[in-house]
């Protein structure tokens, strides 16, 4: 969000490349473009192309599932080295500034051979008193269309959002944000792939998950940007989220910004968080019960994610070709992430999830 | 529902009593390190490994949905 | 109902703009870059652009070459422009200006305390007030659009034919 004046989005190129890779066998790559050029004074377009090739190990298991993602593989006895699943999505966006007020809309629908999702979000932001605060109000509705290869049936999830932001201007050197959340999904929340497995003497029997059909989830945060020395910030959040499946969690979030010249910028984040489970969960179960569910999102537990970014706009001081392209702009950043859930994983059995994250981008002005 | 009263009406008293910061006063806070989600793509790429793998979303000034991921 | 625009009241302080259309422009003086001596008065008897900006303020990245068009376009004609940098440190402005592929032809005023936007009460970064031969200000333009070009122009014309 723009603090000083509602400006419309620097037109630019943005390609990223990112992976991820954790623990329990799971690698994906996800490449990403994104665009935004403006079409006259006023009005702004936006689009985004972004793929993600996921392989896993756990996809081989007997399910050919991975419990994680939930991404299944396209075809059985697929080679090692070939991604099993591959998702695209697709963003289309305008965003037009009315005297001030800058208006936005934005489709967005994303497929892969078993699940396919269409957005629509439109936001509205409106600067007040000489742009020393900023109303933000945020609409969305999201339709998900959910297919396994391994079931007979295709299940809808409808799930629409509203987002309040308020962002102040406290003083010379620090802003403040405040944002609500309100998310009621219907219809089918599992991913068609889960199952509770139930030992009874030397059988084990095989249940789909059985959840409510509506969650109504509700978050507030506030974040505060601190400006400490004429080149250095840190920004503190904290989130309080709750929900009618009986989840609650606190969120803290840190990141220390710095300029190390005037090119080249130093992040380092830290977040934890902390959830507790839903109702009905239980990591094992011995009878059939009217809700069964055993997500590990959905389990009591915390998580850890550290990073570090840096990212580097060409000048002309330099004699590399790239670097000294004043419209260019590289990104990288490395990041950990740590997951401990009271109980084993329903797929690997784990308890401690540990994620390693690359990305590396260029940013192009046009 | 009174725990988000609370936090609204003590935001609202929060900054009921700072003011006006005029716009010849914010050179350090034009410096893009000052601003929210100064890259919206990269924040967009953290949410959506985050959301697969905790059970909260929302409150952190994105727009919620549509990541397809439960 | 009363408690809340309270609220709105102490939240959203009524705004004051001491520089008004038709009014003579209040008269302010200072140093250029340079450590020479400048007022605005000096400019009287001509038409004149008074522009407040600073480096931080991405639109007038986009207003300042447009700015020394204008100067190099209508300066023949008793047209004038005199910037005021509010920078508070002089080598981000100089920085500033050495990555415009132009030179600037008109003064720079250096006020780092920013004592004029003080002064003319400005809404918003950069602020243009075009004033008439005698002093008095015509026309205010709040922030910088490219779609406002004209409109510049037009308005210098008026003024230089009056």
């Amino acid at each position: 969000m723009f603090i000083f004046s509602q400006e419309l989005p620097d037109n630019e190129i943005q390609v990223n490349f990112n992976s991820y890779f954790d623990n329990f066998r799971l690698n994906v790559i996800y490449p990403s473009v994104n665009i935004v050029k403006s079409i006259d004074n006023n009005t702004s377009i936006t689009g985004s192309y972004l793929v993600d090739a996921i392989s896993s190990a756990s996809m081989k298991m007997i399910f050919k599932v991975d419990g994680i993602t939930s991404a299944t593989t396209n075809k059985l006895g697929g080679a090692d080295n070939t991604p099993d699943e591959l998702r695209h999505q697709v963003n289309l966006g305008i965003v037009r500034n009315f005297s001030g007020v800058t208006v936005s809309a934005d489709g967005m629908y994303s497929t892969e051979h078993d699940y396919s999702s269409k957005t629509f979000a439109t936001n509205i932001s409106v600067p007040l008193a000489k742009k020393n605060t900023i109303l933000k109000l945020g609409l969305s509705g999201n339709w998900d269309k959910i297919f396994p290869q391994s079931r007979f049936w295709t299940k809808n999830r409808n799930t629409l959002s509203l987002n309040l932001g308020l962002t102040q201007i406290l003083s010379k050197s620090i802003v403040s944000q405040f944002d609500f959340s309100f998310i009621n999904a219907d219809g089918y929340m599992s991913d068609g792939y889960q199952v509770v497995r139930i030992i009874n003497g030397y059988t084990v029997n095989v249940f789909e998950p059985i959840l409510p059909e509506t969650r109504i989830r509700k978050a507030v945060g506030i974040r505060t940007n601190f400006g400490i020395s004429k080149l250095s910030t840190i920004l503190l959040g904290y989130r309080y989220y709750w929900d009618t499946w009986n989840i609650r969690s606190h969120t803290l979030d840190a990141e220390y910004k710095t300029h190390i010249s005037d090119n080249i910028n130093l992040i380092f984040g830290y977040r934890q968080y902390y959830q507790t489970k839903a109702y009905f969960f239980k990591s094992t179960y011995e009878q059939v019960e009217p809700l069964m569910g055993v997500d590990s999102k959905l389990n009591s537990g915390y998580t850890n994610d550290a990073s570090i970014s840096l990212s580097y706009k060409g000048n002309k001081n330099n004699s590399f070709p790239i670097l000294n392209n004043e419209k260019i702009t590289l990104l990288a950043s490395l990041g950990f992430f740590h997951r401990h859930t009271d109980s084993p994983d329903w797929v690997m059995r784990l308890s401690e999830l540990y994620a390693y994250l690359i990305s590396l981008g260029i940013k192009i002005s046009i | 529902m009174k725990y988000l009263y609370i936090s609204i009406l003590l935001i609202l008293l929060t900054l009921s009593g700072c003011a006006v910061i005029q716009p010849w006063e914010r050179e350090r806070l034009a410096d893009p390190n000052r601003m929210f989600d100064e890259n919206p793509i990269q924040k967009g790429i953290k949410e959506h490994y985050i959301n697969i793998r905790e059970g909260s979303e929302g409150g952190t000034g994105s727009q919620g949905g549509g990541c397809g991921c439960g | 109902m009363k408690k809340i625009f309270l609220i709105i009241l102490l939240i959203f302080p009524i705004i004051v703009s001491s520089q008004e259309v038709g009014k003579e422009a209040v008269n302010f003086s200072g140093k250029t870059m340079d450590d020479e001596n400048i007022s605005l008065s000096d400019y009287k008897g001509k038409v004149t652009l008074v522009d407040v900006w600073a480096s931080w303020c991405k639109p007038c990245k986009e207003e300042f070459p447009f700015l020394i068009d204008l100067y190099n376009q209508y300066s023949d004609k008793d047209f004038s422009v005199l910037t005021v940098n509010i920078d508070e440190e002089k080598g981000n402005a100089k920085k500033f200006l050495s990555k415009l592929d132009k030179e600037v032809p008109f003064k720079i005023m250096f006020d780092p305390e920013s004592k004029i936007p003080t002064l003319y009460n400005i809404e918003s970064i950069p602020s243009v007030y075009i004033l008439d031969r005698k002093g008095i200000v015509k026309y205010i333009h709040i922030g910088f659009m490219n779609s406002d070009k004209e409109k510049y122009k037009n308005e210098i014309e008026t003024l230089l034919n009056e």
